[in-house]
């Protein structure tokens, strides 16, 4: 009885703290959206009714919702496939010696450090004013057109911000998990002759396995929930179609005032991203080689 | 043990106390010398030093009050940000809104009636600040929506003095901009901007289908399904005078690939004669270096007719700028008396109406002011509004108006839809709304 009291006291003092502020940030809000989901608040009204299941047959029918929907799959594969393969070769550069190791992994790391929403302003210039004064100096047509106004452009004017900022955060990991591959794995792959494109295939790929699986969450998880750079780098535009999911949401919830339809959406969006992380998870996991 | 229970007692002790000061801090509305502490989310972007100066002037003249500025984020509507004080309880005692977002804070804020500003405020000012009777908000300042513009290019092309009440129809527009283009100056600038073009130019065909009963019936109609756009007249006028300053347009070779830095940069520059905008501009226009002094700028009416005796032609939109509101729900009596004299000594104090009209550029929406407004734009609406020739848009507008109606203006400038298009966009829009 005593030790389990121990215990208890023990978990207190070690994961109270951490254990509080998880449910008081983040389940109690995730009760208090769910409620929401079911009445007609308004963001700030004291009166609210419950409105049974309306929002989800609201949500379910904006057609705007699925657009936005598909629009993130898209970005979300795009910067998922692009920002692990710019990582994963930035990382495997900068793990050989070579000269300014140090300062071009900080350099790579920096854009992680500044938040999205002054990315996204810093990008707006760039790609507003920046490469628009370069292609009308140069007198090149294609550069001259600011990408912003372009829908297609302006969705690859956000992939790119995007990997940018996220490559730098995954090359740590990718850095990390390739200083700890198994030498005596590799020494034998050398002795046995493997090297080029076999080595990487063969030997180090499928021994990054599971920090592919890692990086790869944290990419779904993240690109899926995109909003910073989406407001200050295009802000839905040109005429709502670089609006992310995210982004439809807050609107909905702030910008239409009805928070009981962008709730609902909102935890649309939560089972869709739960289901496919755990699913690249478990899928990732089955493949991964034990050593 | 003794120690481990210890160790856990300080544990539960600080994040009790960590809990004790998120929550509301006791009686922290009286400063150690006696004065009353308030707060105010008073400035907006743009006007931010000259807010915190006037504050600090505020304070030192009335010592016994304390305001303390809270500001607000800049690409985000005051009311959005509202929500968010008001769930997490920490309500600034004064705060703006914009007009048409009082009515939903009504029931939070104090009645104002009684203060001595009311009776010195325009009468569509007063109406704009009221809900039901009740006056529940103040004007920071009046602006004046409109076609700007720049009078030296607009004279350099007709060759002599430039009166823009005599552009009394679309068509005294076109020949102005035929002659503007011919003496190789851009007419004008469309801003490809969802709040200006859906919050402020779109909203001219339901302000000049009439009075405020003609604008309720015409509401009514478009969320029934009603209203025909195809055969509106307002609607049509208002297009065909939209579709004038596209061709004529600076950007016509790219339309939506102006921001507004772009293209206020190239107002300032002389790049182009007009561009429709509202005088709240001018502090970014004056910091790119256009000149306060003199007349050099103005700003005149969007015609949506050709007919010269259309009233709608002959207007300017004024509007206020934002609405002060005082909270009632968390901030204590004293607090609200205090916010309550820093509106007194906006209106009424000298150092007020030096903060209201020199230090921000606004313009009086008080007839006690008689300042003169600190440019060129705001004076001709200053002398619009003791003219009577402007008009107040439409209030009620739903929230997102701007947002979704925006994206559609900018997809027809675009070309991806036409006027035909843009109409149903707009009929559906409103079918969905209660």
């Amino acid at each position: 009885m005593r030790r389990s009291w121990n215990n208890i006291g023990g978990f207190l003092v070690f994961a109270g703290p951490s254990t509080f502020a998880f449910l008081s940030i983040t389940i109690v809000s995730f009760l208090a959206g769910l409620i929401l989901t079911f009445t007609n608040w308004n963001g700030l009204s004291d009166d609210l009714s419950f409105v049974g299941l309306s929002n989800y047959a609201v949500a379910i029918a904006d057609g705007q919702f699925w657009q936005s929907l598909g629009l993130t799959a898209l970005y979300v594969v795009v910067v998922v496939v692009l920002a692990n393969a710019l990582a994963f070769a930035l990382a495997y550069g900068l793990s050989g010696r070579i000269r300014f190791r140090g300062a071009l992994r900080a350099g790579f790391f920096t854009p992680n450090l500044i938040g999205g929403v002054i990315l996204g302003f810093i990008w707006y210039f760039i790609f507003s004013q920046g490469v628009v004064a370069v292609g009308a100096a140069l007198g090149i047509d294609a550069l001259a057109t600011p990408w912003l106004a372009s829908p297609t452009l302006a969705f690859w004017a956000l992939v790119i911000a995007t990997v940018w900022q996220v490559a730098g955060f995954l090359v740590v990991i990718y850095l990390a998990g390739l200083t700890t591959l198994p030498r005596d794995v590799l020494e034998a792959a050398s002795i046995d002759g493997a090297g080029g494109w076999a080595w990487m295939r063969s030997v180090v790929l499928p021994l990054m396995r599971p920090t592919f699986t890692i990086c790869v969450f944290l990419t779904i998880g993240r690109s899926f929930m995109t909003y910073d750079m989406n407001l200050t780098l295009t802000n839905g535009g040109p005429y709502g179609s670089t609006e992310l999911v995210a982004m439809h949401v807050y609107q909905k919830a702030f910008v239409s005032q009805q928070f009981g339809t962008g709730q609902a959406e909102a935890l649309v969006l939560f089972l869709i991203v739960a289901v496919i992380s755990v699913l690249q998870v478990s899928v990732s996991r089955r493949r991964e080689v034990d050593l | 043990m003794l120690r481990k229970s210890s160790v856990l007692a300080a544990g539960l002790t600080m994040l009790l106390g960590a809990c004790s000061a998120a929550g509301p801090s006791g009686d922290s509305s009286t400063a150690k010398d006696g004065a009353v502490k308030f707060t105010g989310f008073v400035g907006g972007p743009g006007i931010l030093t000259q807010t915190q100066d006037a504050i600090k002037v505020f304070n030192k003249e009335n010592p016994q009050y304390q305001m303390t500025f809270v500001q607000g984020q800049l690409n985000q509507a005051p009311y959005q940000q509202l929500l968010t004080m008001y769930a997490s309880g920490n309500v600034p005692t004064i705060f703006v809104v914009d007009a048409g977002d009082v009515a939903k804070v009504a029931d939070k804020v104090v009645d104002l009636s009684g203060e001595k500003w009311a009776q010195e405020e325009y009468p569509w000012a007063r109406q704009q600040g009221a809900v039901d009777g009740k006056v529940l908000a103040a004007p920071q300042s009046a602006t004046g929506i409109g076609l700007a513009f720049n009078r030296k290019l607009v004279e350099a092309a007709i060759g002599g003095a430039f009166d823009p009440t005599t552009i009394k129809t679309r068509s005294d527009l076109a020949a102005l901009f035929a002659k503007i283009k011919a003496a190789g100056t851009a007419p004008v600038i469309v801003s490809p901007l969802p709040w200006l073009l859906a919050g402020q130019f779109l909203t001219k065909m339901y302000d000049a289908q009439g009075d405020d009963s003609a604008r309720a019936r015409f509401i009514a109609q478009l969320k029934a399904g009603t209203a025909d756009l195809a055969r509106d007249k307002v609607f049509n006028g208002l297009m065909d005078t939209f579709d004038l300053t596209l061709k004529y347009n600076l950007n016509a070779a790219r339309p939506i690939a102006g921001t507004i830095d772009t293209d206020a940069k190239a107002f300032a520059d002389g790049k182009a004669a007009f561009w429709f905008i509202g005088d709240y501009q001018w502090p970014q226009l004056q910091a790119l270096g256009a000149s306060p002094d003199g007349d050099g700028y103005g700003i005149m009416p969007v015609p949506v007719s050709d007919d010269p005796t259309d009233p709608w032609n002959q207007k300017v939109v004024a509007t206020s700028s934002f609405m002060m509101a005082i909270d009632k729900t968390v901030n204590t009596p004293a607090q609200q008396d205090a916010a309550k004299a820093y509106l007194d000594w906006y209106v009424h104090s000298a150092s007020g109406q030096d903060f209201m009209v020199n230090k921000t550029g606004g313009v009086p929406a008080y007839r006690n002011v008689t300042l003169q407004p600190s440019n060129p734009i705001g004076r001709m609406v200053a002398a619009d509004l003791q003219k009577d020739r402007t008009y107040t848009p439409i209030s009620g507008l739903p929230a997102d108006h701007w947002n979704v109606l925006g994206d559609q203006m900018i997809k027809y400038m675009a070309g991806k839809i036409d006027r035909a298009g843009l109409a149903k966009a707009i009929t559906a829009y409103w079918k969905t709304q209660k």
